[in-house]
């Protein structure tokens, strides 16, 4: 059976106000792609990874075909 | 978070035992250098975090805490080498111990052991920036921008903010190197297609003009309407191509393709570039030669690759902002400094690239040769050709090296000095088999050049879509990358600010406090020019505002450093900075802001328990004086065998009395006169004394005592005067006068001024009665000088410190004579 994930750390205050602000900027940006905003919410705000791989992985988009 | 009530130190660092009560209060510890107070400060770090910086980190080199923490004779037994605090946690109301040895000093003990005392005991572990050394605080004022800023953020538990903003940052600078080089190979794609169709710029007019013509050679119909998925070569076929079986090589380019590679060949062995092998292996020589120039070789190659790398405003290894222009600035003029080098570099270069260029027309000749090969007949054996482009191959590549990898210097002389580069008989052979191949094919038909001039094509217009789709990809995650990064960092400067807002008003305010006598008008800056950058200025009695080292004394960066701290703790911890210890962060604040300092810890952080380490007993006494702490420790000496030398005036009489009890008057006298040389420094200040300067600042008692005695003796005068002039009553000073007088007379101090080589020691001599009489005669000397409340107890003193006298006074001012003589 697998062991239930950890709930993560609480985040220090500031840390957290950044992050807020920063969410919100983004979802007030027209166009913005919603998938790649949960997805950094996932990576910073639930499971707290702040590498470069992980927000990497994050910022990836869709390949489309040849135009 | 807490406050300490006691602390108990056995074995660790330079003290052996040690306990001391400090009731939760502000206390003091004051001692010359090298007696031991940086232990006291090591050992609370230790017991409230298991880690001393001292000994970890930076400049600490082989030093650690497991093989150095330990008292030097416990070295073996860290279990033996133990700290233990007894602290009131306020916000529970609740007092508890922590617990830590050397051997096991991640896992503190702490009794009772419930989980929120544990909880406390762990979130302390987070604050090793409770206990500050000078040279930790100043590192807030003389830093760069980019260094500030991380310390400070670590300070503000805000490291996760730039660790975001770098990761983020890493990401754009990838997804743009990314979306450069998809760019390149569009433009490679899209070069290469141009070129098949032979027109310099695309339009579709112009590449169905080229199709078509072919297109109409073999009888297909023409495109009129060119769409993306177009097919240029639409009803033309590969097996038609393999049914007509007509060959798949032109005669004429063929045997061009040959004439070329046999050319290239046979410049490798010819005069030119053995003249450039013969001047590189000289330059090779000359490096391998000399050590010196070798190791110069080194240090270019590795500023070479660094001015490469300087495109990014940070370090591509760790993210580290840096400022691009003075690092460039640095590396250039370390490169320029190697000129010799540089010019051998140089000429080296110039001597192997030419080398390197034939070698690569040779490999390029025989890519173009590979399609005549696959189809020669009959077939020809082309291992001695493949052989000897490999080996082409290989020596390039090490040759490449050696312009800018030391380590490849002895490969690319062996390189340069076999014979690697002539064509062996047997490849030579070959090339002549399939010379005689091409020489008897028969021409290709038109219809064969414009089928394969389709197919081809189609080809190149596929490979420039890819290449197309993958530019715009890369280009479309560049820019996601890079306005997620700027957000970021938009949000995180803005919030930043905001508490860097609150925290520049704070330093403000209190270093306007330290120094209200002459920067009333003082402003601290904090700016963030970047995200990574934390900029301090501060203005310069009005004069603008300049980096706090530009101008101001290291007494003022000291009082900065101090302030500053002050401000960033009181926001990071608020109500929670309730403990700080200051290891001699103020050396060098001068006299006459001291008191400002007293004033400035008292008043704004009343709820904190202030532990102050100084050298200076002048300082502690104006601690004492400002009502800033009551407790305080003096540390006397040190000595490897028992550790600090420590007492409190309050019980060195007592300590005498004991010692005396012992029969021991040698160690009474040593007590004794080491005590009046650590007061004597106080009376003196105070009393404003004439003392024979020493340039070494060694004063024995002989040179403080007496000149003590006499000052405040002068002082009364002085006070007796000022009373006739203001027409009051002498009577009570003249009391005074005539018992400090006796009093004085019965220490016979001042005969040691008249007479110093007798001091050392006619106490020792003494029986112990007789001695007694002397340590009573300097008690109730001493005792005659202070305030005689039992709450206040200070020696009295002069004010102000310079200038005419005007009181001379208690701390509490019970006892006050005035000298003012109108």
């Amino acid at each position: 059976v697998a062991k239930p994930e950890k709930p993560p750390k609480q985040l220090p205050p500031t840390v957290a106000m950044v992050f807020e602000d920063f969410f919100q900027r983004l979802e007030k940006e027209p166009d913005f792609d919603k998938e790649v905003l949960d997805r950094l919410k996932g990576c910073l705000a639930e499971k707290q990874q702040f590498d470069a791989d992980s927000l990497g992985e994050a910022l990836k988009l869709p390949k489309k075909a040849s135009t | 978070v807490i406050r300490i009530q006691s602390i108990e130190i056995e074995e660790f660092r330079g003290i052996r035992h040690l306990q001391i009560d400090l009731k939760g209060e502000n206390f003091g510890i004051c001692g010359p250098n090298g007696t031991g107070k940086s232990g006291v400060v090591d050992a609370i770090e230790f017991v409230l975090t298991g880690a001393v910086t001292r000994l970890s980190g930076t400049g600490s080199g082989d030093v650690s805490l497991k093989a150095h923490g330990p008292h030097v004779d416990s070295r073996d037994k860290p279990q033996s080498s133990r700290v233990m605090v007894k602290v009131f946690a306020p916000s529970l109301k609740k007092e508890f111990a922590i617990e830590r040895t050397v051997a096991n000093a991640t896992n503190a003990v702490v009794t009772p052991d419930e989980p929120e005392l544990r909880q406390i005991v762990e979130e302390l572990a987070k604050h090793p920036e409770f206990a500050l050394s000078r040279r930790e605080i100043v590192k807030y004022i003389i830093t760069p921008a980019g260094k500030r800023s991380i310390d400070v953020q670590t300070l503000l538990r805000l490291d996760q903010i730039g660790e975001v903003r770098a990761a983020l940052q890493s990401v754009a600078n990838k997804r743009k190197r990314e979306a450069a080089s998809a760019d390149t190979e569009d433009s490679a794609a899209r070069a290469d297609f141009l070129d098949h169709l032979g027109i310099s710029t695309f339009s579709e007019a112009e590449l169905l003009k080229a199709v078509n013509q072919r297109r109409k050679i073999l009888q297909a119909e023409p495109i009129v309407d060119f769409k993306v998925d177009t097919s240029l070569k639409a009803g033309i076929t590969v097996a038609e191509k393999i049914k007509g079986g007509a060959p798949t090589v032109s005669r004429e380019p063929a045997l061009k393709s040959i004439e070329g590679f046999k050319n290239n060949c046979e410049a490798l062995v010819g005069v030119e570039l053995a003249k450039h092998r013969s001047l590189a292996n000289g330059y090779l020589q000359q490096l391998t030669s000399d050590p010196a120039t070798l190791r110069s070789f080194r240090q270019q190659v590795l500023i070479e690759q660094g001015l490469a790398l300087l495109g990014e405003d940070e370090c591509p290894l760790c993210d580290t902002a840096w400022d691009v222009e003075a690092l460039r600035e640095h590396l250039e003029k370390k490169r320029n400094a190697a000129s010799n080098v540089k010019q051998l570099l140089s000429s080296l270069s110039n001597s192997i690239d030419p080398i390197i260029e034939s070698y690569d027309h040779v490999v390029s000749g025989a890519q173009a040769l590979l399609p005549i090969i696959k189809v020669a007949k009959p077939a020809v054996d082309i291992e001695h050709l493949r052989g000897f482009i490999n080996t082409l191959k290989a020596q390039r590549s090490v040759l490449s090296m050696a312009k800018n990898d030391p380590s490849a210097v002895d490969g690319a002389i062996g390189a340069l000095t076999d014979d690697h580069w002539i064509v062996p008989g047997v490849a030579d052979a070959a090339m002549n088999s399939l010379r005689a191949f091409v020489e008897g094919l028969p021409e290709p038909s038109k219809e064969e050049s414009a089928r394969e001039f389709l197919i081809l094509a189609q080809e190149k217009y596929e490979k420039c879509r890819d290449r197309a789709a993958r530019k715009e990809h890369a280009e479309a995650e560049s820019a996601l990358a890079k306005k997620i990064s700027d957000t970021y960092g938009a949000s995180s400067t803005s919030v930043l600010e905001s508490i860097y807002d609150s925290v520049e008003e704070d330093f403000t305010a209190f270093y306007r406090i330290i120094n209200e006598d002459d920067e009333k008008q003082f402003v601290g800056e904090l700016s963030t020019p970047s995200p990574a950058k934390l900029a301090l200025n501060v203005d310069f009695y009005g004069r603008g505002k300049f980096p706090p080292g530009a101008y101001h004394s290291e007494g003022h960066q000291d009082g900065m450093g101090l302030c500053l701290y002050l401000a960033l703790m009181k926001r990071t911890l608020g109500p929670g900075f309730c403990f700080a210890v200051l290891d001699d962060v103020l050396m060098s604040v001068d006299s006459g802001h001291r008191r400002a300092v007293c004033s400035l810890l008292k008043s704004k952080f009343p709820e904190t328990q202030f532990i102050l380490t100084t050298h200076d007993p002048v300082w502690l006494e104006y601690m004492r004086t400002e009502k800033l702490l009551e407790k305080h420790l003096s540390f006397s000496g040190w000595s490897v065998d028992s550790g600090p030398l420590v007492w409190t005036d309050g019980n060195v009489w007592n300590q005498i009395d004991e010692l005396l009890l012992k029969n021991d008057v040698s160690g009474a006298a040593a007590k004794l006169r080491r005590y009046l040389e650590y007061v004597g420094t106080t009376l003196c200040s105070n009393f404003r004394a004439s003392v024979e300067y020493q340039s070494n600042g060694q004063y024995d008692f002989g040179d403080l005592i007496p000149a003590a005695f006499r000052a405040f003796k002068d002082q009364l005068n002085l006070a007796k005067a000022s009373a006739k002039k203001w027409g009051q009553s002498t009577v009570a000073i003249e009391a005074v006068q005539t018992d400090i007088n006796a009093k004085i007379a019965k220490t016979f101090a001042e005969q040691w001024a008249m007479n110093k080589a007798v001091h050392f020691n006619p106490w020792a001599n003494m029986q112990s009665k007789e001695f007694a009489a002397v340590a009573i005669a300097f008690k109730d000397a001493l005792s005659a000088m202070q305030c005689a409340q039992p709450k206040c107890g200070q020696f009295l003193r002069v004010s102000p410190r310079k200038g005419a006298e005007e009181t001379f006074a208690c701390g509490c001012g019970a006892t006050t004579y005035n000298l003012k003589l109108k």
